[in-house]
Order: C-alpha cells, then structure tokens, then sequence
C-alpha cells in the first residue's frame, strides 16, 4: 500500500480535493498546532498560516510543534518548520505577522479555499469574519478555554456569520470607577495594568485606547475628568526623575497620597462611601526596613512566591522594586533605541515578573487605601493577564472537529457542516448542531460589502461622496458616512473638504454607507454598505486620475422588510421569521442548549474581563 | 466599601516558590492545581498498540508532564502508520514502531520519562498478573476481544484504570473499565453554603447586633447582604408563628418587606439581599447523592483495606448523625461576594470559617478514632484531605464501574438499552455495534473488513456477525441504520484517519487526567463519536 491508500480509501471523492485545497489558517497556538498537524497529515495541498505571536514557556505544556530551543521565536515560523517534516508533500507557507497587514488583502483572501481560525481573541475573529464575508471565502471558527470548546462554520449568506447574534463584549469599566471609586479588587488591578503601568512605562494617551476604561465625557463626570486630567499632568512631572534612586518614592507619594488626598477633597463622592486612607511614605518604608524588606534580594525571594497574600509593607517593597526593575530596564532599552524616531515602551505581560509584580503591588496598594480586598500573585495574574486555563485535550478534540467541517466545506456539503459544542460529561460530551441561518438583519454579513483602494492623502470626503457614492454607486446626498464616528449626514457636511487621513480613515479601515433616502413608494432603501479601504501603493488611479480605484460595483440589495406581527393580515400563515428554531432531530439525539455560554465557576470578579488566551475562546462574563 | 470574591482558585496549600516548571504547567494547574498535578507526575501510563490515536491519546499526556508512559507494540513501522501517525515519521519505516513513537514522544516533554516493549498479542496471555502493577493506568487500542478479556480482569482485581479505544475511518469509540471511581474535588460551580435557613448562634448573634435604624447612612449601606436577610427573615418569621416564607407569594412579599428597609439609591446590599431572597429561603439538606456515598456499605462496614474516601465518607455519616451538626454536612465555610465593608466582611468570614473548622475538626478527630480502630496510624489521613473532603461534602462523586465480561456476556449486557437505541433514527449504537461486530471479524479472520479485493463478501459476513451480537441481545434484524454503517466500516478496511483519531486522542487522555488527577466528573463508561454526523453519545454500557 501507499502512504495515502487508507485517506483515499476512507476519504473518497473528496481525496482530490483535499489535495488541490488552499487553506489559511490564522493562529498557530494552542489549537493552531492541533490543527496543522491534523491537516499536514491529511494531505491538505496548500497551507497558509500567519501568526504575530512568539513563543512563551507557558505554552509548552499544550503547542507541541514548539520546545525550549523555539521560545521567543516566530510561532508560523517554527510551527512551519517542525510540520513540515511529518509531509514534506503539502505546501506550507509561513508569515510572522498581523492578519490585519496590508498585504493581506481581500484579494488575497478570495484566493483561499477555505480560511481556519484558530485565534485567540475577539478583535481578530472580527475582523476575519468581515474579510471572509467581503473576499465570500467559507471560514471555520474555533476556541477552547479549559475543558470546553467550540467550533463552527461560516459561509456568507447562508450561515450565521461570526456577529449574527450580539457578542459580549469585554466588561470595561467606568473610567470614574477605576481612577476614583473602586470598590472591588478588579478596579485596582485595571488602574494598575490599563492606567499606571502605561502611564509610567507605555504609551501617554492609552486611557483612549485601553478597551477596559469607558471615558466617555458626560455632564456627570466632567468634574472628575477635569480632575484626572489636572493627576496626568502631575505624574508627567513624577516622570521627569525617571531612572532616579527617588523615583520609586516620588510615584508612590504620587498616586497614594497626593491624589488620594485630592480625591478626599470631592466631599461628595464619600457621603455614602467609606473614603479612602492614603498612606504616609515614611511610615510604610520604616515598617519596611523594620521587618527586613531593606535587600532586592530579600524582596526578590518575597515576590517569586505567588501564593500568600502580601501585606502592606511587603506590597510596598515588591512596588518598589518592580519600578526600579522596570524603570532599568526601559532605560537600557532607550540607551539602545538612540536616537531613533519611536521610543521603547514597556508592555504589560503577565508572564512577565517584572511588569506582573508591578501591577500586583500597586493593585493590592491602592486596594488598601480603598479598604478593598487584596489578592495573591497568583489570582492577580489570572485577573489581570485573561488567563484562560488551557490544554492540550481540549484543542485536540476542537482541532479534530474544524477538520471534519473543512472535509464538508471542500465537498460542497454545507448541508450536513455543523457547530459543535464541546461539553463536560456526564450528559454527553459533544453537542452539535445544524448551522443557523444567516440573520437577515447582521450589520455585518447582511449588508453590502466592498473594497476601495484609495490614496487616503489625497481622496476627500466630497470627491468620495460625489464621485464613488453619487456616480457610481447610484446614492443620493442622503446618506451617512460612518467609520467609528459619523463623518457625514445631510445634516452635517463640515469634514467634505476634509482628505480620508485627516479623518483618520487609512489602510484598512472600514467605512460604512447608509442609505437614508425614503423611496416615496414607500419601498426598503438599500442595506448598509460597507467598505474596506486599501492604501493604495501604486499611482494609477481610474481614467480621470482619480484618488481612488473601484474594482468592482458592488451589487447593494434592497433591506429586508420589517418583520411583521403574523397577527392581522396573514392570519393563519406563519411568517418566516429570521431565525427558524431548529428541527429537533437535526440537535443530536439531546436537549443541549446550543447557544449556552461557558460558565465561571464561581471566580466573581476574576472571570469579568476575561478575553481569552493562546487558545482562542469564547467570552465569560 | 468591599467586594470580597469567593476564592475557588485552586491551589496548593503549601507555600512554594514558582519554578520554570509551574510557568510551563501555569495554564492547566488553574485547572487542577498542585495536588492535580503531583498525581499526574507520580503516575505511569502504558500505550498498547502505537497507533494514531493511541500516540496521540499519550501526546496529549505527556504534554501536560505525566511521571511516565510505555509504548507496548511488536509491529514494524509501516507506510501507512506514517501517512497517519504524527509521531513516526519516513526514518521510522522498518523499525519497531513502539521504539520509534516512545521516541517522538519523548521529545515533547523532559519531565515525562518514555519507555517502549516489544510485546506480540500471544505473549500478553503469558505474563505474570504483577507484571501490571508498575502502571497506574492501561489504555488498549484495537486488542481483539480473546486476548483483552483476560487483561481487563487482571487489571479489574488490581484496581488498575483500563481505557479502550478504537478508531476506524470516520468512527471512534472509548471505554472506561474501572471498578470504582471516587471524585472529592468535583470542582462544582459554587460551595457556597450559607444556612441562612439555620443560622448558628454566632451568626445569629452577629446578625441581630445590627441596630439597622440606628445606623449612618453609609453604614446602613454597607450591611452585608446575609445580615439583612437574617434579620428580615427574622421579623418574617415572628410575624408568621415561626415559619419562613415557603409559596411564590409570600416569597414576593418577603422580597417587598426587605425593600421597606431600602434608605439611599446606593443600596446596592438591599439589592443583593433581594436577589438570593430565593436561594436563602430554601431548606439546608444533604443532596441525595451525598447522603447515598454516606449511607454505603462501603462506608457503613469499614475494613482494614477501607480506602481513605469511605473512611472519610464514614466519619461525616457520623457527623451528620452527631447533635453538633444538627442534622447537616459540615459547613464548607465559603462566603459569596457581597458588598460590605471590610470590618463586618472580615467578621462575617470569621464566624463562617470558625463554624467550618469546628465541624472539620469534629470530622478530623472521628477519622483518627476510625483509623486507630481499623489498625492503621491515626494520621493516616492527613489534615488536607479532611479539609478538602469537608468541604466538597456537597458534591461527592462515586462510580461504580462495569466490567468489560459484563458488557460482552449477553446475559449481564445492557441488552434492553443497546435494543432501545438502536430503534432510534441515526442512531450512534449502530457505531457501536459495528466496532464489536468488527472485533469479532478481525478475531476470527485475522485481518480486518474491507482489506481484501473483493469487499462485498466482507460486508456479507460483517453483516451475519453482527446479527449474530444483536441476536445474542434479544434482537431480531440488523436494521438499514446498522447496515449502511457497517458498509461504512468494509470501506474503512479498519485504516485510522488521523484527525479522528487525534480527537479521539483528546477524549480520551481528557479523561485519562481526570481518573488520575481523581478531579472532575469522568464519563461513564462509553462515548462513541461519528465524523461523519460530527456527534457523541455517552451510555453506561
């Protein structure tokens, strides 16, 4: 016999095109490992894989594809290599990058069969979604988090896409909450990793971008911001001794004292809330000296066990340890950047010590100072770091699973593609399922979708508006032009002369059109459209020499009528409606919930802002 | 103001420094902390037969730090082992397969020390029965019935976990045989356990301490929930000749007396007290399932070979009959999150732990008096253990195996069940039925369906054996079902597709870590998983 005789034989038909097959697979962590082992050994004829990550020692325990000698080293790169061996006859091809790079573009994603995600959060599931529905390539979805796991299929217009049913977003925080009431043990670790940390060793204006601070202004708050903002530009001047033997002190007085003396001064805010105590330099480093905590190699000893919970004086040695570990380090970094146009930053990782204990200590402090409880190393991490528990079982089972689909998706046997739960026994272990149809009312995959490559210094919201929307693409002024913010309505044309990068449209963005005209026969106006722009590299724009090319005019449906109450006029007929519950039979033989969500098991507040790790996963909330 | 959380972080109860070892085990000890994993280190775990899905049941094994693991096998490597065994690869064809996948293997993992044997199906008969006692664990792929018969018994008498598997095309099957399996740390939801119900006197001392109307407004904002609940279950109670709020009705109407005592909008307390109004109003009982572990002969007669779980199991049976316990299991001690303040929070975890300690410590001295009486140190049971027992009290979990005589002797198999599911439209029991009906092929044939030329003979005589199996049941035909799976199993011609066995891999060493970590509920006793349908059963069989 052959090395394929036994795949031919129990694969059929279905062989040749598993051979001819070009996959791309997104993710080589935990279940990427399974899955290109799983798909080299099937014979799979082409396979993609991109992956920004490097290798960590915590990873060990479950990607298999990596060893000691690979930490630190691209996962694409080094999953390619060790693969690669097992069937030197599949064409893998490997990239240490973000999906969302440039040069994978819409074209190059229709130029795939079939995409795999095995990705690790929710951002780049999105995005992948969009790009599969935009480039119309089927896409199958994974993740694990401990023992359960899940995976499913997603084929545009015929499926529930990724964003069909509401996802639950991180829980974020109240900006008020985290930098002037906290009030549980969370809300101080988030001060401490998403506002202090960044403050002192990343990037300035992070409070913008950290997805767990919600700092939207209101009338409410505006006292508060102003008072932040007035806190910011102190720690700025703290920062100026950076690198200093005072630095640990100036930081520490900063943050828990002189701005929880401040915050004491808003009456207000401590009517029905225990006010805050802050604590008094001196007193804390004698105690500190007193009880022995005057060596680094003391405090070290003290913070590489991660189980006690530490006291005040051992919080303050370990905070102010950290900084000094930290702020070398930064320093060294600096010394080494020159003079180079981007300065280092430190980003927060919880396998990190360094940054790890930082954030330990100044959580736990500030939890003091608020009467909160404190935590251990160990529980802050998994808080802190979303550290979602993670093993090889489950991956493998996941794993097992997408391949199975991925044989169906080839074999044009979307029928019988499922989505299957992996559950704990006793009741059983796999629940799967029919795919529910695509909702009708998606704003993701039931709108319109186009690529546009532009010169975003040159395009201008008016030429855009005019000369793709009106000319070509048949729209009225009335429309609204959205990207995270309204750019355009009939009402407000102020950005028109504005060009795309001023108003921060670039490569990759996603731009979304709205029809708003009302056709006077009463009839839907056309679904959202929705763009995604391409930075254009080459200079030969359409025939008028235009900022912008338009491949293709994209076919933009009318919107779905409104479902109606089956009440009055269709008395006695069912209206379909968009999401038919599914035939009981097609749910394996039991009464699984499909759409469960993993549970916590018990953690309160450890579980609340949990994304998910290497592995990929679905959200708990 | 406080948020305390209900820690359920495993952990171990010694202080260690964190050593390159925990960082790389760091994800999965969240899952089964120190203890999980030290019996997963001391543990040894024997591979018969290196196929796919065997290498990777033990990959995924190895991965996770197992003390040891032997490849069992006496066949040379093939081409078609490598075409599906990740762990071979073009340099292994002619050599011993068992040798060459214990040395893939091997280099996953340092920690994990790898062995192979060379060992033909004949010879497994001859061995002495202590030949099995160095292995903590046996998981047999593909043995055929004559020879693995006699090997489950053995393993039966010794208490050694047995875990079949079979992989042939789209179809896998995995067997459990172990005759009894105790679980303490089941890792259940939650081991809140807060008798309001039945408050001690510490707590109800606590609780009616509070003057509610004399507080601060802050103060009365930062009453713990418990608290409030005990006290307006008290006016409840004095307001109805002593008894509790029990109907949907008065328990509405509890929930709008203690919204009466809401004083500011930041009442967030209030808010939780109202929300466990249900939960707190429910009678404090020992869960049936509990109370059977507890009323076991296993329990009730000990013996001086008793296992630590039925002396444990025991000494709470006392407890519970004691008059300190009135009645209940010993209180787990854990409190939910609540908004309090950190003073009455921290007083509130004091008078629940002190409760807890003083039943453990009630449970700890019987265990000692039990020992000493069976013979044995009184510390036999080490104070951890009385811990850990005490407080998952709620959530003991005993099975009780079947052998594998006892599933393949028509008079002691599940006859009725196997009949019963094979009616049911696409049903995974025809899987099953063709995995025995194969094995019976493959014994008496010495090869398996679908490997020669002319196939249709093959899927004939698969066909009358498995009437035969069903037959022996009770049954009557072999259905259209059983009969298109079983030409499904001729085309396979017994060859493993390496993704199904890899997910069979998964299932199987899953719970192959929760039989040695004894955490978690394991399946019982068979799963059956379908490719093709991409579906699972689990039956007791």
């Amino acid at each position: 016999m052959s090395r394929d005789t036994y795949a031919k034989q129990i694969l059929g038909d279905a062989y040749e095109n598993i051979k001819n097959a070009k996959i791309l697979m997104v993710g080589a962590g935990g279940i990427g490992c399974e899955l290109l082992k799983n798909l080299v050994l099937a014979g799979f004829g082409e396979v993609h894989l991109v992956d920004l990550d490097t290798i960590d020692l915590s990873n060990l325990n479950r990607q298999f594809l990596f060893g000691h000698e690979h930490i630190k080293k691209s996962k694409a790169l080094v999953a390619k290599e060790t693969a690669s061996k097992f069937n030197p006859e599949v064409n893998l091809v490997a990239y240490h990058a973000n999906i969302k790079d440039p040069q994978f573009s819409v074209s190059w994603f229709k130029s795939f069969d079939l995409v795999m995600n095995a990705l690790d959060n929710l951002d780049t599931r999105r995005y992948v979604n969009r790009m599969c529905l935009t480039a119309n390539v089927p896409m199958i979805d994974s993740g694990t988090t401990g023992y359960n796991g899940q995976m499913r299929v997603v084929v545009k217009g015929v499926t529930e896409c990724y964003e069909c049913n509401p996802i639950e977003t991180p829980k974020s925080f109240p900006v008020c909450t985290i930098r002037t009431t906290p009030s549980q043990p969370i809300h101080c670790i988030v001060w401490a990793k998403s506002y202090l940390f960044n403050q002192l060793f990343g990037i300035d204006e992070d409070e913008a971008t950290a997805p767990e601070l919600d700092n939207t202004e209101t009338a409410d708050n505006a006292e508060e911001l102003k008072n932040l903002r007035t806190e910011n530009e102190e720690l700025k001047k703290v920062k100026d001794a950076f690198g200093t033997l005072e630095f640990p002190k100036l930081v520490f007085e900063k943050v828990f004292k002189i701005d929880i003396d401040r915050l004491l001064s808003l009456a207000d805010a401590w009517r029905t809330r225990r006010p805050p105590v802050p604590l008094d330099y001196s007193a804390v480093k004698t105690a500190a000296d007193e009880a022995g905590l005057d060596s680094q190699k003391k405090v070290t000893m003290l913070a590489a066990d991660d189980q006690p919970i530490w006291n005040l004086v051992e919080n303050f040695a370990v905070f102010a340890d950290s900084i000094s570990r930290l702020s070398n380090r930064l320093v060294e970094l600096q010394q080494e950047a020159g003079s180079q146009s981007k300065k280092p930053i430190l980003v927060f990782d919880k396998d990190d010590d360094d940054t790890l204990d930082f954030v330990t200590a100044a959580a736990n402090l500030r939890s003091i100072v608020f009467g909160i409880e404190t935590k251990s190393k160990f529980e802050i991490k998994q808080m802190s770091g979303n550290i979602i528990p993670a093993i090889a079982t489950t991956n493998a089972i996941v794993a097992g699973l997408c391949v199975t689909q991925a044989f169906k998706i080839l074999n044009n046997d979307l029928e019988h593609a499922k989505m299957v739960y992996i559950s704990q026994p006793p009741a059983r272990m796999l629940s799967a399922g029919t795919l529910p149809p695509a909702n009708v009312h998606c704003g993701v995959c039931g709108i319109a979708r186009a690529a546009i490559s532009v010169d975003p210094e040159k395009l201008t919201l008016g030429d855009f508006l005019e000369k793709v929307l009106k000319s070509k693409l048949g729209y009225s002024e009335e429309v609204s032009i959205v990207t995270s913010k309204l750019l355009y309505d009939i009402e407000f044309d102020d950005n028109l002369e504005k060009t795309f990068v001023e108003l921060g449209v670039s490569d990759g963005s996603f731009i979304t059109i709205m029809d708003e005209e009302e056709p006077e026969d009463g009839s839907p106006g056309r679904v959202n459209l929705e763009f995604i722009v391409l930075a254009k590299g080459d200079k030969n724009g359409d025939a008028e020499g235009d900022a912008y090319v338009l491949d293709q005019i994209p076919e933009i449906p009318k919107k779905p009528k409104a479902e109606k109450e089956p009440a009055s006029e269709d008395e006695g007929m069912i209206v379909a409606s968009a999401a038919p519950k599914r035939k009981a039979d097609e749910i394996s033989g039991d009464d699984t919930n499909l759409n469960k969500k993993s549970k916590t098991d018990g953690n309160g507040d450890s579980a609340t802002i949990v994304i998910d790790d290497e592995d990929g996963a679905f959200l708990i909330d | 103001m406080q948020k305390a959380g209900e820690t359920d972080v495993p952990r171990s109860a010694t202080p260690h420094v964190v050593s390159a070892r925990d960082r790389k085990y760091d994800r999965q000890l969240r899952l089964w902390a120190a203890n999980g994993q030290a019996a997963l280190e001391e543990a040894h775990v024997v591979l018969l037969t290196a196929s796919a899905a065997g290498a990777e049941t033990l990959k995924n094994l190895v991965l996770p730090g197992t003390g040891s693991f032997t490849v069992v096998d006496d066949k040379l490597t093939t081409e078609e082992d490598v075409d599906v065994n990740f762990f071979l690869d073009e340099s292994s064809i002619g050599h011993p397969r068992a040798a060459k996948v214990a040395e893939f293997l091997q280099e996953l993992n340092t920690d994990s020390v790898g062995r192979f044997e060379s060992l033909t199906l004949s010879e497994f008969d001859k061995l002495d029965p202590s030949y099995w006692e160095k292995y903590s664990l046996v998981v047999a792929h593909q043995i055929r019935p004559s020879v693995l018969l006699p090997i489950s018994k053995v393993l039966w008498d010794k208490k050694i976990p047995l875990v079949i598997i079979n992989s042939i095309g789209f179809y896998a099957r995995l067997r459990i045989v172990t005759p009894e399996h105790t679980v303490v740390e089941s890792h259940p939801e939650s081991t809140v356990d807060l008798r309001l119900d039945c408050p001690w006197p510490e707590l109800e001392r606590f609780a009616f301490g509070i003057e509610l109307d004399g507080l601060s407004e802050m103060d009365h904002a930062h009453v713990p929930y418990l608290a409030l609940l005990l006290i307006y279950l008290k006016q409840w109670k004095d307001a109805h000749g002593g008894s509790p709020p029990s109907t949907y009705a008065e328990k509405k109407e509890f929930k709008a007396l203690i919204k009466t005592g809401v004083r500011s909008s930041d009442a967030e307390n209030f808010d939780e007290a109202i929300n466990t109004v249900w939960r707190a109003t429910q009678a404090t009982t020992i869960p049936s399932n509990s109370q059977a572990i507890l009323n076991d002969d296993r329990a009730q007669n000990l013996s001086p070979s008793t296992s630590k779980f039925w002396i444990l199991a025991r000494a709470i049976s006392d407890f519970t009959k004691s008059p300190s316990s009135g009645g209940h299991l010993p209180l787990s001690g854990t409190l939910p999150d609540m908004k309090a303040d950190t003073t009455s929070y921290i007083k509130l975890q004091s008078i629940y732990r002190s409760k807890a300690l003083e039943d453990r410590d009630w449970v700890a001295s019987r265990v000692s008096e039990l020992l000493l009486s069976l013979g044995r140190p009184a510390d036999a049971i080490s104070s951890d253990e009385v811990d850990t027992f005490c407080k998952f009290s709620r959530n003991l979990v005993v099975f009780d195996g079947r052998s594998l005589e006892e599933e393949y002797t028509p008079s002691t198999a599940r006859a009725k069940k196997i009949l019963q599911e094979l009616e049911e439209e696409n049903s995974l029991m025809s899987v099953y039925v063709g995995f025995r009906a194969v094995e019976v092929f493959e014994e008496r044939e010495k090869r398996y369906p679908g490997t020669v030329e002319e196939v249709d003979e093959d899927e004939k005589v698969l066909k009358e054996i498995a009437l035969e199996i069903v037959g022996s049941l009770g049954g009557t035909e072999v259905n259209e079902r059983t009969a298109s799976v079983l030409k499904e199993f001729v085309r396979y011609g017994g060859g493993e597709l390496h993704n199904i066995s890899s997910l069979l891999g998964g299932i199987a060493a899953q719970e192959i870590v929760k039989l040695i970590t004894r955490q978690y509920v394991p399946m019982t006793n068979t799963t059956i998983f379908d490719g093709i349908q991409s579906s699972s059963a689990v039956w007791e069989l």
